[in-house]
């Protein structure tokens, strides 16, 4: 199953903040039920967010309408318009320009107009849909339920691993609610998918080698010029208002639903930031050859759960807005935002440091990946600074992180395929 | 003073750092915590200016004597007279202190731990707003009580500093270093790189041969941070200063630093560090009764569990406060050596359950990919730990005063010092203690220390051939009261005894 991320960026019209930033409240309110948009309706939707863009750092106000499903953009956009057309007509009515309706045909002409394409994105589940994440997290459910009453029972006194096992396959064999267990799921991704993103890899590093007598000049003069300007830009001097964190930890380590004794937290936060590209034509060239860089490896390398060495993100992407004078940042990862920035700063400094040194008041960075992210303090309050609110959030599965995804996706894969010893060992220990 | 740039082998001004950086002073069982509203500011700097000389320092060795030591909320700062733009360079939670609420809800404060319910440090405090936490210790009561009185002759001259309520008694257990539940505690600290081998507390000894120094190198692999994680003004675990407050340059700060990342200020954080200081209560009765009920639910069971081993698994360290990882089957009766990893012997959990008590709050090298990087991360997230019991423990079972002291309260001073409060103690409080997702556990917190009520189900104990829920283990700590505060140091106490005003 393809995953697709879907980004609308509107302008918002002149004297609608106020109108706008109330329904998006009621939308946030309630995300999956609200009257507006209800959000809960969609199958195929991991995640969605409705952020409005419109603090110094943008021309004009901006709403940014971001979604990650299954299936195609060109799909979900007809689903979408057809589904919620009144909804999204109310949200886009004032914008300039605006000349859609809830009439699903004109309404999706006209977003698909303001559909923004990910310069790179990631994506945690690679190639497993809303139902399969569910299905799968209910397997391990059970499976847990039914191992309680087995060792309640005292029925699991004596057995070895491969008679745990045993049971366990056969009560899923047994369970009617469980039947599509017993099918082999389809790959995560599939040869043909694998096989075309190393293709084009390595037609990129081909044409890289066939020009590079052509590039090695530019490349230097880049980095001469890269140099004196990393010495130059400003950075960031002042740490952000306290008022501004204080609204974005607002919308943050909700609790969405009762648990057992009080509020249970929810698994994932969202994060939004809408940057000004630097000036000039090097950051103009450079920044979207560092995301297209990274687009490709995110492709091969990054497609079994992590994103550099960080295994908490389920679908994040960059891309660039405005006539690319800003840089839009979306996630979607598990934990605070303190465990985010930290695992930012100790595992991927690098990579982010390639991309977001393109932007403005970075931290001090030395030949493009040095510095800048690695200098914690500063990079914190930078990501802070240049954050942008919440006002609407869905997550279709508020209580699995991306390690816990994975892990229901072993147990399932490997639920009726032959195991060695040390193999079912493994697989118990992922019960 | 000239700017001199900051290197990594600088040497550690302990001079001029207040001794809890160096100890906890187990030596003096006898602890008072006296919280304080500055009435008189004048009178207030007047008393600082001649207290400063005398709180104890780090530098000096070990004292029947009692000691003084001192820190400041940032209200208490402001009220001491220090200008709003010097207030505006302390971090974020010290100047909106503990209690917020997205701070609440990730530190678990709610349910038992209402902030609304706190004792002390709760957002009703109204008039009596805690500027100054006055800690004293000593080898006795009586020399307490008379330090004490001493001490308050001379802060409440002039109507500088009133106290608020009662103090509150810190008091070692008959067996020091033990906790209310019957562990040690405090067995793993984080050691300041650099400091004077004299100084330290946890292992003086000097190692003696090959294999030695071997082991004590083992040990300093997990202890070992930069200084700047605990100290202001030093270089931090990421190659940087850490970066505490700072006041303009005159004529006031010649003891004071250049703040090298502040032009024309100076660096009043230095030799100084952010505490905190949490009252936590423990219900002794309810987790013995946990632990028992847990322990009686394995009887007959393919493994059963005896009690003394469901509560090391919740802990994830033996009474003694040996670790499961060297010591999986029983306690050795001895703590034994801090220098043990995860990764190697016990990835999985079966020694010691990745949600215990002690591997949540320093998981070490725990990671299947990359343990030496795991091991990295987590050195940015320790806090070194000075807190000491209160309360009188619960009589053994069998004797008669059980009634009457079953309901007393009893529990733990957390006390802990750091640079950043929000990389160090609160990432500690959300993302591992009270986080129901942590290292890919699926809703579960902390069995010992978790949010009270606690979110979710049952703790997991790893087990051949497959892993063990435990239920019922959670509700044993709630918090009573809690500040942020700066500690400052020496030269710094002298520059806020001088601010004009």
């Amino acid at each position: 199953m393809n995953q697709s991320v879907l980004t609308i960026v509107a302008d918002v019209g002149p004297g609608r903040e106020a109108e706008l930033t109330a329904t998006l409240a009621t939308i946030g309110g309630d995300p999956s039920g609200n009257a507006i948009l209800p959000l809960g309706q969609f199958d195929q939707l991991h995640f969605a967010s409705l952020v409005l863009a419109d603090g110094p750092e943008v021309r004009t106000p901006k709403l940014i309408f971001e979604s990650n499903v299954d299936g195609t953009t060109a799909a979900w956009l007809a689903t979408l318009s057809k589904a919620a057309g009144g909804g999204l007509d109310a949200l886009f009515r004032g914008s300039p320009g605006y000349s859609g309706s809830t009439d699903p045909a004109r309404l999706q002409a006209w977003l698909a107009d303001r559909v923004v394409r990910p310069g790179a994105y990631h994506i945690g589940a690679t190639g497993r849909s809303v139902e399969r994440i569910r299905q799968e997290q209910r397997l391990h459910d059970q499976i847990s339920e039914f191992l309680a009453a087995e060792e309640e029972a005292g029925g699991l006194r004596g057995l070895t691993p491969n008679a745990v096992r045993a049971k366990v396959q056969a009560f899923v064999r047994n369970e009617p609610t469980l039947s599509w267990a017993a099918t082999r799921p389809p790959p995560r991704e599939t040869l043909a998918e694998k096989a075309m993103h190393r293709l084009r890899a390595a037609a990129v590093v081909a044409a890289a080698v066939v020009l590079a007598p052509l590039l090695v000049p530019v490349v230097a003069v880049g980095y001469v010029v890269l140099r004196v300007k990393e010495k130059t830009d400003p950075v960031r001097q002042t740490p952000p208002e306290p008022a501004h964190i204080r609204q974005l930890e607002a919308t943050e380590d909700l609790c969405v639903f009762e648990g057992v004794g009080g509020p249970t937290l929810l698994a994932q936060n969202h994060l939004s930031s809408v940057i000004p590209v630097k000036p000039g034509m090097l950051r103009a060239a450079l920044l979207p050859l560092v995301l297209f860089a990274l687009n490709l490896l995110a492709r091969i390398i990054f497609t079994k759960g992590k994103l550099g060495n960080i295994p908490s993100i389920h679908f994040a992407h960059w891309s660039l807005i405005d006539e690319r004078r800003h840089l839009l940042f979306v996630s979607n990862f598990d934990g605070s935002w303190e465990s985010y920035l930290g695992d930012f700063i100790d595992k991927a400094a690098v990579g982010l440091t390639a991309v977001w040194s393109n932007t403005k008041e970075f931290p001090r960075t030395r030949n493009l990946l040095s510095e800048g992210a690695a200098d914690g303090p500063r990079f914190r309050q930078w990501a802070r600074g240049s954050q942008c609110g919440t006002n609407a959030w869905y997550t279709a599965y508020p209580d699995l992180t991306m390690t816990a995804i994975d892990n229901d996706s072993a147990i399932r894969e490997d639920l009726l395929t032959r195991l060695d010893d040390e193999g079912t060992t493994t697989w118990l220990r992922r019960l | 003073m000239a700017q001199t740039p900051l290197t990594a082998t600088e040497e550690l001004n302990i001079a001029d750092m207040q001794g809890l950086v160096a100890r906890a002073y187990g030596n003096l069982p006898f602890a008072r915590y006296v919280f304080c509203h500055i009435g008189e500011p004048v009178a207030a700097r007047a008393w600082l200016a001649e207290v400063a000389g005398e709180v104890f320092t780090a530098d000096r060795s070990e004292t029947d004597d009692p000691c003084l030591n001192l820190a400041l909320t940032w209200e208490g700062l402001r009220r001491l007279g220090l200008p709003e733009d010097d207030l505006a360079t302390f971090p974020r939670p010290l100047q909106e202190g503990m209690v917020t609420p997205h701070r609440s809800r990730a530190l678990g404060d709610f349910g038992a731990s209402d902030p609304e319910k706190w004792a002390w440090g709760g957002p009703t405090e109204g008039e009596g707003v805690i500027h100054v936490l006055v800690m004293l210790f000593a080898k006795t009561e009586d020399a307490l009580d008379a330090e004490h009185a001493r001490r308050r002759v001379a802060y409440g001259a002039g109507g500088g500093l009133t106290e608020l309520g009662r103090p509150i008694e810190g008091r070692l257990l008959a067996s020091a270093g033990q906790e209310h539940f019957g562990f040690f505690d405090g067995l793993s600290q984080p050691r300041m790189k650099g400091w004077p081998r004299k100084q330290r507390s946890v292992h003086p000894d000097v190692p003696a041969d090959a294999e030695a120094e071997a082991a004590a190198a083992e040990v300093a692999r997990f202890e070992e941070v930069e200084p700047g994680e605990i100290v202001l003004g030093y270089l931090d675990n990421f190659g940087k200063t850490a970066e505490g407050p700072t006041v303009p340059r005159s004529g006031l700060t010649r003891d004071l630093r250049d703040a090298c990342w502040a032009p024309g200020r100076c660096d009043l954080g230095r030799n100084g560090s952010f505490l905190v200081f949490r009252q936590l209560a423990q219900d002794v009765p309810a987790f013995h009764a946990a632990v028992r009920e847990a322990s009686e639910a394995t009887t007959g069971r393919s493994l059963p569990l005896s009690t003394e081993k469901v509560a090391a698994k919740v802990v994830g360290r033996w009474a003694s406060g040996a670790s499961l990882v060297q010591s999986p089957d029983s306690d050795p009766g001895e703590p034994g050596s801090n220098g043990f990893g995860y990764a190697e012997h016990d990835l999985n959990g079966l020694r010691c359950p990745i949600g215990a008590h002690v591997r949540r709050t320093n998981p070490r090298d725990s990671s299947e990919d990359n343990p030496e990087a795991t091991l990295d991360s987590t050195r940015n997230h320790r806090i070194l730990r000075r807190g000491r019991p209160y309360g009188r423990p619960l009589p053994p079972a069998a004797s008669d005063e059980v009634v009457d002291e079953a309901d007393e309260e009893r529990g733990l001073l957390f006390l802990c010092l750091n640079t950043d409060i929000e990389r160090q103690f609160e990432f500690i409080q959300h993302t591992w203690i009270n986080n129901p997702f942590f290292a890919g556990l699926n809703g579960e917190i902390d069995p010992l220390v978790g949010a009270h009520p606690a979110p979710c189900g049952p703790f997991t104990v790893p087990d051949e051939p497959v892993r063990r829920q435990v239920s019922g283990m959670s509700g044993f700590v709630s918090t009573r009261g809690g500040a942020y505060l700066f500690l400052p140091g020496v030269a710094a106490l002298r520059y806020l005894s001088g601010i004009p005003g």
